[in-house]
């Protein structure tokens, strides 16, 4: 930067001594080149805060807000790990090799509860392809509409029955997760299967539009991301050997949100 | 404890606007600052907990585009507020009752940011926008504090070139 492009930027900002003012000031009155470039450093003097807080932007996602807080979550819990780590109180954080090994700790967190799991297998989080049984319960329940649960709606001795049949069939212990929270009243439980391998299904319903089910059967492994089958969100997550799906449709309350507060194990 | 995953959630808005200014896209800004995210917490051994843990996140965020851009070759032109017909949710609508006439002003004021060559055009966000100090506007893109001064100079004489004659100069032009 020439000094005269510094000098005009300060002088225009009103940072520069008494004495320098004056010099700029004789030498602007001399050079009409120097005069218009201050003329345009001084219009160029605008409230840009003000106007890009005007700006209408996009709220931070909820599936990106959950997956910070449960990346910051991990590695709090990485650090206290390293700090008690097996040289207890006395293990240092500021030995060379320390950052390295905090660091695999961290991973190894974040591995085991998937957080980390789409961008190591090299792939988006946000978007996925639907695995096969996530196709096929999304279909399944494209046809739901509000009066295929407004009349069978579930009552506390269906779901203990359906507790039960589990427990004693399948060794299962079912959470039916309250989303009363997120508009959802829970309506219905149904077990069913795909490729030989059991898929329960658990169904909301909002206040206004169409039933929302959570799904969910035992997997080796899941894509986490969202996306759009048969006209409805599906989003998809992976914990404790099990695949989970939620499935809505517009105006269907932020999947995503509620997926963010779903990741302990319902089965 | 001052640890860096205590910051992150603080800091997520201001990185998530940041983020979308970048990119100027959605989906790549969602990307763009999980990426950051991870890699801070990579990294955080590096982090001088004494320095602003913002304009570190911002180093990083901003490294992190910038790699991407160069693999990718390619500019993104996709306006921040065309978001395709599933996104229309994904809007915030301003709710302020602003004055329509200092609206249409500041729209003016972002375009001229926006239209201005790509290294011009973040310094201005981290200085003008962002509030960054010039050192840390330098510290963050990585070039000398001398860069980030001339850079900016040439930014606002185009951008004062643009609003010379600008009738609404007077009104909602900072005085200093």
């Amino acid at each position: 930067m020439s000094l005269d492009e510094l000098t005009l930027l300060a002088y225009v900002d009103g940072e520069l001594p008494m004495q320098r003012r004056l010099e700029v000031e004789a030498a602007l009155a001399a050079n009409a080149d120097l005069a218009r470039t201050v003329r345009a450093l001084r219009a160029s003097r605008l409230p840009y805060q003000s106007a890009f807080e005007e700006q209408a932007l996009a709220r931070v996602p909820d599936g990106l807000k959950a997956r910070i807080e449960e990346l910051s979550a991990v590695s709090a819990a990485s650090h206290s790990l390293a700090l008690a780590g097996p040289g207890g109180s006395n293990a240092s954080i500021k030995t060379p090799g320390s950052g390295a090994q905090r660091w695999h700790l961290w991973v190894l967190l974040a591995l085991t509860v998937g957080v980390l799991a789409g961008w190591l297998g090299g792939q988006r989080v946000r978007s996925v392809e639907a695995d096969d049984w996530v196709r096929h319960v999304s279909s399944y329940h494209s046809m739901y509409v509000r009066e295929t649960v407004l009349d069978g709606g579930v009552g506390t001795a269906q779901i203990e029955a359906l507790k039960t049949r589990l427990g004693d069939q399948l060794g299962l212990q079912l959470k039916v997760p309250d989303l009363e929270a997120d508009g959802l009243r829970f309506v219905r439980a149904q077990q069913l299967q795909f490729n030989g391998k059991v898929v329960l299904q658990l169904v909301y319903l909002p206040q206004q539009g169409l039933p929302v089910a959570l799904c969910m059967t035992p997997a080796t492994g899941g894509k986490e991301g969202s996306s759009r089958l048969d006209g409805q969100q599906a989003v998809t997550w992976y914990a404790s050997g099990w695949a989970y799906v939620l499935i809505g449709q517009k105006p269907a309350p932020d999947l995503e949100r509620i997926r963010g507060r779903l990741r302990m194990p319902l089965v | 404890m001052n640890t860096l995953a205590s910051h992150l959630s603080p800091l997520l808005p201001k990185l998530w606007r940041f983020g979308l200014r970048l990119t100027r896209h959605h989906d790549d800004a969602e990307d763009l600052v999980q990426r950051t995210c991870v890699r801070a917490l990579e990294r955080q051994h590096q982090w001088n907990a004494e320095s602003s843990p913002l304009s570190w996140l911002y180093s990083i965020e901003h490294s992190i585009w910038l790699n991407e851009m160069r693999s990718r070759r390619l500019r993104q032109v996709t306006s921040l507020s065309a978001a395709d017909e599933d996104d229309e949710d994904r809007q915030l609508p301003d709710e302020r009752a602003a004055d329509p006439e200092a609206q249409m002003f500041f729209r003016q004021v972002v375009a001229a940011v926006d239209e201005l060559p790509e290294a011009q055009r973040v310094v201005m966000l981290l200085v003008a926008v962002e509030g960054l100090s010039y050192r840390e506007a330098a510290d963050v893109i990585g070039v000398p504090l001398g860069t980030v001064m001339s850079r900016l100079s040439r930014a606002r004489v185009t951008i004062g070139q643009r609003f010379s004659d600008s009738p609404d100069l007077g009104k909602f032009h900072v005085a200093r």
